[in-house]
């Protein structure tokens, strides 16, 4: 399988006045193309913290990640990072910050999120912004991230324009062989209901209406923006990383940043804008394609007057918005209830099915990993402790923190199950133990695990461990 | 069967909503709605529902930490007394505050007489009784005091049990060493007594918010997600601490929660509500392998298990919940149900027993088991 996102050796700490909490140490793992990695562990292992680096979202200061490699297609996530800042080790560690390094990595990472890396975080709520229509944020992304692809459906539309309003009589219409014809196709199997096609053909016809009136602009603009949809593609195919600098210089420099509050105007008074009319409509059949019952209304109303499960949809919508290469869903279900859980955890593998993002899907209820996921790693303390294949690691988990998780959960099939637990707490990451984080715990420890931290040993095929127990096995044989 | 320990009847609770510029009330949310529900001593009961669905109210409800709007609640009641009050309240058909104060007041008279704490003194009583672990540690013990204190504040005010039945007040070195004797049995430490509540974990703090509970003895315990907010393994230490502890102090717990599978693996009777209503009732193996209620079937069927290998159909709700303050004509369950029809549109269904200690508030609960009635095409999908 090809990989999409590979992780080697991330290490991110937070410098607090405490000391120095080293929250990740040496992660690595790699997402294959349209695969589901589950991530679990347990409260502060650094399952968040893992995907906030790879996003580059962590708050810097305290933050920082010091370390390590995330390569998506041939580009180095983590490239300059050694540059942002210096440190300087005194009585206590200093942090000496390059501003400019910073912001033009803002600028480059601008261009990642929401594009080809996009994540779903655990409150909907909080991931929305409350003064803006749902209209508002899905469009956002669209507008920054998709451009090409709306202009390009307005231009053929502007083309078309007598065969859709033949269409919208009631006539039947051929599919082109265009972004516009893919999308009457989309729109034919999915829309629900005559009042649904009948809000795409509107919008179609006067976005292309629009586009034909000030036809040179929206020429000009499209060429553009391909222009710059080039770029960002040679960005990750690029091998060299001199040329690789290059274009995140020149993309730096010609950032488009889209003011909400201004688009939100635009939009409000702007009604004839072919780039908004079209973001409108592919706002509302994102919010169709999610199962959203009355997407019309929904376009229009704000964060606060939807439920949990329909906010998580809305942010599942914003993330799939421009079918990103990796999705993170930073435990997606576990501020809602079960029977919603179920609806969202079919929706995301439905929606997976047909668009073929990789998931990572990061989350302590070992019950949704067994249900969605391909493959599984472990995490304890900051440190991946396991990794396998979903069947493998629950028939033949070899992590003694493994088998001490799966021990303690109850299980509704399974009345008669003794709970086993797992003595002690988690430790803490300013002065993590020495050798194996896990041996104050470990039912198997010896010497050697106090002193000398195990590295990663593949037990099988795929099914990796890092612990001593298996060293010494593997190496007999 | 044991005695009834706890037995509500007719038990509502409306919470108004309040709004315009003369605090006028609008509405009500109908948070428990006519809940009669018995529980027996020594066992542990399960609650289950969905958020918003009333679980925690209930709870409150029961131990007079809010009072009800109507119905009553009888501790240790005495048989004659409560079958006839319940009687009274089968009767009681509105749903408006207003009526029911006026309907209820003269059946109360009745019922106060009986054992009704509602009365100050005898509240005090009830409450040496009973207590509550609150779901959210961290905002449950007073950041301000010492874990030595919080422990002893229940026991300085309403004593301990002695061998005789009475309660005596202790203090100085024998409560000193009363609540060492405890906090070991709890898995902590003796110097942790001299800590403040942040200097702790999840899982520690929860222990030190059921030694306070349970500080006094008490006979009945309600436990609201004492183990949502914590992690799966600390969540083993604590569930088979309070398994622990019920056998020792043959205390009765009310076990609410939303996690399933906790409420299988402790409890011997499940209730299911959803909102506001009580939907389905029966022994814990019973309802889990074979549920009544569509609704149950529906939420049993969402929780995912940890098993990669084993295929099973869930049944996929549609929809959200109906908002409590505006609760649905005739069967709360029906704008969501596979099976509704017209009756369910219109008539409530009532909590009937449909085998031997399973009851379940459904007009085709019958059909239902039996296979007669075939649910409409709704989505489903399996692993």
């Amino acid at each position: 399988m090809e990989d999409v996102l590979v992780v080697k050796n991330l290490k991110t700490q937070f410098f607090i006045y405490e000391g120095v909490v080293k929250a990740l140490e040496d992660v690595s793992f790699s997402v294959g193309k349209g695969e589901v990695l589950g991530i679990v562990g347990e409260t502060g292992c650094g399952k968040s913290v893992t995907a906030y680096s790879i996003t580059r979202l962590i708050p810097d200061p305290p933050g920082r990640i010091v370390g390590g490699e995330v390569k998506l297609g041939n580009l180095d996530l983590m490239r300059n990072i050694k540059d942002e800042a210096r440190f300087i080790q005194k009585k206590r560690i200093k942090i000496k910050h390059n501003y400019k390094v910073i912001r033009n990595n803002e600028l480059f990472f601008n261009t990642i999120r929401g594009k080809y890396i996009s994540m779903i975080f655990q409150e909907p709520m909080a991931a929305l912004n409350p003064v803006y229509t749902v209209e508002d944020q899905i469009a956002e992304t669209l507008l920054l991230h998709n451009r090409t692809r709306l202009l390009k459906i307005m231009k053929s539309a502007s083309n078309h324009l007598s065969e859709l309003e033949r269409w919208k009589d009631g006539g039947d219409i051929d599919i082109f062989d265009d972004e516009l014809g893919e999308e009457i196709d989309k729109i034919k199997k999915t829309a629900r209901g005559a009042e649904s096609i009948k809000f795409h053909q509107d919008l179609l016809i006067e976005g292309a209406r629009g586009f034909s009136k000030k036809m040179q602009k929206y020429e000009e603009m499209l060429k553009k923006s391909i222009e710059r949809d080039e770029l960002e593609d040679r960005l990750l195919t690029d091998p060299n990383p001199a040329t690789q600098q290059e274009i995140i210089k020149r993309l730096a420099k010609e950032s488009k940043k889209i003011n909400l509050i201004k688009m939100s105007k635009q939009m409000k008074r702007n009604k004839k804008d072919p780039l908004l009319i079209e973001a409108r409509r592919e706002s509302f059949s994102l919010l169709e394609s999610v199962d959203i019952p009355n997407p019309r209304g929904v376009l229009k109303s704000y964060p606060h007057e939807l439920s949990g499960g329909m906010l998580q949809r809305v942010t599942i919508s914003i993330a799939l918005a421009n079918n990103p290469k990796v999705l993170i869903a930073d435990e997606p279900t576990t501020a809602l209830d079960v029977t919603v859980q179920a609806q969202i955890l079919k929706l995301l593998r439905d929606l997976q099915d047909a668009i073929g993002t990789s998931i990572i899907l990061i989350t302590h209820d070992l019950g949704v990993i067994a249900e969605t996921c391909n493959r599984v790693a472990v995490m304890y303390a900051g440190n991946i402790v396991e990794m396998a294949e979903v069947k493998e690691l629950f028939r033949n988990p070899k992590h003694p923190y493994t088998i001490g998780l799966l021990q303690s959960i109850p299980r509704v099939d399974d009345p008669n199950k003794t709970l086993k637990t797992i003595p002690g707490n988690v430790p803490n990451l300013i002065n993590p133990p020495q050798g194996c984080r896990f041996h104050p715990r470990c039912p198997f420890v010896f010497d050697r695990c106090r002193v000398e931290k195990p590295v990663s040993i593949e037990v099988s095929k795929g099914h990796t461990v890092e612990c001593h127990l298996f060293s010494g096995k593997v190496n007999a044989e | 069967m044991s005695k009834v320990l706890i037995d509500a009847v007719g038990l509502r609770k409306y919470f108004p909503i309040k709004g315009g510029v003369t605090g006028r009330t609008l509405g009500y949310v109908y948070a428990v709605d006519d809940v009669n529900i018995k529980i027996y001593k020594g066992e542990t009961v399960g609650l289950v529902g969905e958020s918003g669905c009333g679980k925690t109210t209930l709870g409150r409800v029961l131990l007079d930490l809010a009072e009800p709007t109507a119905g009553v609640l009888f501790y240790n009641p005495e048989d004659s007394v409560s079958s006839k009050v319940s009687e009274l309240y089968k009767n009681l058909k509105t749903n408006k505050p207003s009526e029911l104060k006026k309907e209820e007041k003269k059946l109360v008279e009745e019922a106060k007489k009986a054992d009704v704490y509602r009365n100050k003194k005898r509240n005090r009583e009830f409450r040496k009784k009973v207590q509550i672990v609150f779901q959210d540690p961290v905002s449950s013990l007073d950041p301000r005091m010492l874990i030595k204190d919080i422990i002893a504040e229940p026991i300085l005010i309403n004593g301990i049990p002695t061998e005789d039945g009475k309660r005596k007040k202790i203090k100085g070195d024998e409560l000193l060493n009363y609540i060492r004797e405890m906090i070991g049995e709890m898995g902590l430490n003796e110097d942790h007594l001299f800590r403040f509540p942040h200097e702790f974990s999840g899982g520690q703090r929860q222990r030190i918010a059921i030694a306070r509970a349970i500080s006094i003895r008490p006979e009945f315990l309600v436990l609201d997600e004492p183990t949502s907010a914590l992690d799966v393994s600390v969540q083993a230490q604590i569930l088979s601490l309070l398994e622990h502890l019920q056998q020792k102090y043959e205390m009765t717990y009310l076990f609410i929660t939303h996690n399933l599978a906790v409420i299988r693996a402790v409890s011997d009777r499940v209730i299911v509500m959803y909102l506001g209503k009580v939907v389905e009732v029966s022994r814990t193996d019973d309802l889990f392998e074979n549920p009544i209620h569509p609704y149950t079937q529906a939420l049993l069927s969402a929780i995912p298990v940890p098993d990669p290998e084993r295929k099973r159909n869930i049944v996929v709700l549609s929809g959200d919940v109906p908002s409590p303050a505006n609760p649905p004509a005739g069967c709360r369950f029906h704008t969501r149900c596979r099976f509704a029809e017209e009756i369910c549109t219109k008539e409530e269904p009532k909590l009937e027993e449909i085998k031997e200690g399973h009851t379940a508030a459904c007009h085709f609960a019958r059909e239902i088991i039996s296979g007669q009635k075939k649910p409409a095409p709704a989505p489903t999908f399996s692993t």
